[in-house]
């Protein structure tokens, strides 16, 4: 697998962007963001409904193209770059509704993340034999995950939760150097919600997460920096404590819901 | 740690066969069962004392098996209704044709001239070349551009242009007539080919080892990722799998398997017409892929059996035929969606009893579908190979 420290560049951050702005026929989504989010740690990004966190997650995955501006990945201009070549790069991302193959089984939608990793070519003639061990890399992401009871069961018969997990193990199975989460407690129980938060606590050394996050507990306790999103451009960006401490913030979003 | 799942009993079964259960239940196993009976049971109907099969009958399904599960290829495992598959047929079927009776034509004015020739295999490799080549350029053009409904036009028009070149350019396809007394090759010096038996064996060999490797590429790695963008093409490029190549070249793939049919076809049928080509036999792959379920490989071969079968029985008795296939068509899309094959992994499943309860009863299947709900646990820590 690729080491996520030895791709590190030197850039010391793993996204930059400029003057990015997405645009829906008249309605500014995303509006002139430029900011820069460093390499490693948690990186929540939070922000009233509506304050572009998700569409922002959508420009730097590839799912929307921007309006205007560019996006760099490490050293690497990726605005022209499509979803999947961006997944190739090792960005990583789980969905805020539920993005899986609901009729393929626990272990396939593992087993063809992983596989993912090996195989870009479409060759119809490439053997399963010569992908390297997916059978390993799949059955420890199941263990990661805590799915590996529920391997044979059909994907859209889990529980809600487990269905998140399997989420998060579809990213994880590829060991991207970064992920980017969107709202991944979004409908747990509490149970669920403390063992999401513990895996991603255990999944992050090495790695940047990307957050969007509702739960103002967990984003308080798992991140290291907190970007504040509102009507669609950055209003702050600092640590926990500086966040609850900014007035502006506690305006905008913490007051609502105190 | 896992599931507030509702307090149904768990179900126990193994979900992974052992090696000799999974042998038995091989796919191509039972194709090449089929494949040995038919010359004896096609066409053949005890009710009406007709007790024996019909070789011809037996050649057109084993072909049209293949042209059906090429299609399917793409149809039951990419997910997207190409309604213009006969193109690759027709093609194979008259690149065969042409090559063995020769052509001189007049295009934009150059002579395009070949005389008459007689080999198997160049025959073989021209249909599927041109076949192929054909379905490159198309996939390439149309495959990024669209999906679902307006795939399914797109590739119908596409079909429409070569059936109207093979109907209306006279010169070098003979028109609606077509082209007749085609020689079936000699490549053995003692005219084996020419008897209908013997031709029949050679289509069954070819197209069963064409549906080995149908088979091989299914269950490949590039299969399972088939199966990924089926269910959920957005997952599946996000995963990082460049999904309109793969949706390329399962196309080009697809369009193999008819190519080969076509050549088989026209040596079969010794004669060739722009039927070959036709919406209607674009449309009835899709009925012998549904008839026999277009998830499993077995389905478009069954299904093409069981249509001739019925085509050739029904039509002895009525000339509305067509109109009684329609009917077991509405039927079995409306209660067996899953074709013939449904059924039979049904009863598999469930036990013939159950199967049948659950075919019949609404809420014998509400109350038999609850206590399936709740996925197989596995404890035995020696079953721990991966499936696939």
């Amino acid at each position: 697998m690729s080491a996520p420290a030895a791709a590190r560049a030197a850039t010391g951050y793993v996204f930059k962007t400029e003057g990015l702005t997405r645009r829906f026929s008249g309605f500014t989504a995303v509006n002139s963001v430029s900011i820069e989010i460093p390499e490693g740690g948690v990186r929540t990004i939070i922000g009233p409904n509506g304050a572009g966190k998700t569409t922002f997650f959508n420009l730097l995955s590839g799912l929307l193209p921007a309006s205007e501006g560019r996006i760099w990945f490490r050293d690497r201009e990726i605005t022209p770059l499509l979803a999947y070549q961006r997944a190739r790069l090792g960005i990583a991302r789980s969905f805020q509704i539920t993005n899986i193959f609901g009729h393929l089984t626990v272990y396939e939608n593992v087993r063809l993340a992983v596989q993912a990793v090996h195989d870009g070519k479409a060759n119809f003639l490439f053997p399963g034999r010569r992908m390297g061990n997916l059978t390993e890399t799949t059955e420890r992401v199941l263990h990661d995950v805590g799915l590996w009871d529920w391997r044979d069961a059909r994907a859209e018969n889990l529980s809600h939760g487990d269905q998140r997990r399997l989420e998060i193990g579809l990213v994880i199975a590829s060991d991207p150097p970064v992920l980017l989460l969107d709202e991944p407690l979004a409908g747990m129980s509490p149970t669920e919600t403390h063992e999401t938060v513990d895996l991603i606590q255990r999944i992050s050394p090495g790695r940047t997460i990307l957050l969007v996050e509702h739960d103002i507990d967990v984003v308080m306790a798992i991140s290291t920096t907190i970007t504040v999103f509102q009507t669609g451009s950055v209003l702050a960006v600092g640590t926990p404590q500086e966040i609850r401490a900014n007035e502006a913030v506690q305006r905008a979003y913490l007051g609502e819901l105190a | 740690m896992t599931a507030p799942h509702t307090g149904a009993a768990l179900k126990t079964e193994a979900p992974r066969r052992n090696s000799a259960a999974a042998l038995l239940t091989h796919p191509l196993l039972w194709t090449a069962i089929l494949f040995i009976a038919l010359p004896y049971v096609a066409g053949a109907n005890p009710f009406i004392g007709k007790w024996s099969g019909f070789v011809g009958i037996a050649t057109t399904m084993v072909i049209f098996s293949l042209f059906a599960s090429g299609f399917n290829l793409y149809f039951g495992h990419v997910g997207e209704l190409s309604f213009g598959h006969a193109m690759f047929f027709t093609i194979g079927a008259y690149a065969t044709a042409l090559y063995s009776k020769g052509f001189n034509v007049q295009v934009f004015g150059l002579t395009l001239q070949h005389g008459e020739t007689n080999n198997l295999f160049v025959a073989l490799i021209l249909s599927v070349a041109v076949a192929l080549l054909w379905a490159w350029l198309l996939a390439r053009v149309i495959i990024p551009r669209s999906s679902g409904i307006y795939f399914s036009m797109i590739t119908l028009a596409f079909a429409q242009v070569i059936f109207f070149i093979t109907y209306r350019w006279s010169e070098l396809t003979g028109g609606e007539d077509g082209m007749q007394n085609i020689a079936r090759p000699n490549p053995t010096g003692y005219g084996w080919l020419q008897d209908s038996l013997h031709f029949y064996w050679f289509s069954a060999v070819v197209v069963f080892l064409a549906l080995c490797l149908l088979q091989y590429v299914l269950r490949s790695p590039f299969g399972s990722v088939l199966h990924a963008i089926r269910e959920n093409r957005q997952r599946a490029r996000f995963l990082g799998y460049d999904v309109d190549k793969y949706r390329v070249n399962a196309f080009v793939i697809s369009a193999l398997f008819p190519a080969i049919g076509g050549w088989l076809w026209t040596y079969y049928q010794q004669a060739i017409n722009p039927d070959a080509g036709s919406v209607e036999y674009s449309g009835n792959v899709v009925m012998m892929s549904l008839l026999g379920g277009i998830q499993a490989i077995m389905g478009p071969i069954l299904g093409a059996s069981v249509y001739y079968e019925l085509q050739n029985n029904v039509s002895q008795l009525t000339k509305y035929w067509e109109a009684w296939i329609g009917v077991v068509f509405v039927i079995v899309v409306l209660f067996a969606p899953r074709g013939i094959m449904g059924l039979v992994e049904d009863v598999q499943h469930y036990g013939i009893g159950t199967a049948f309860r659950r075919y019949f009863s609404r809420t014998a299947r509400v109350e038999i579908d609850m206590e399936e709900e709740l996925p197989p646990v596995i404890e035995d820590p020696a079953v721990t190979k991966a499936s696939s």
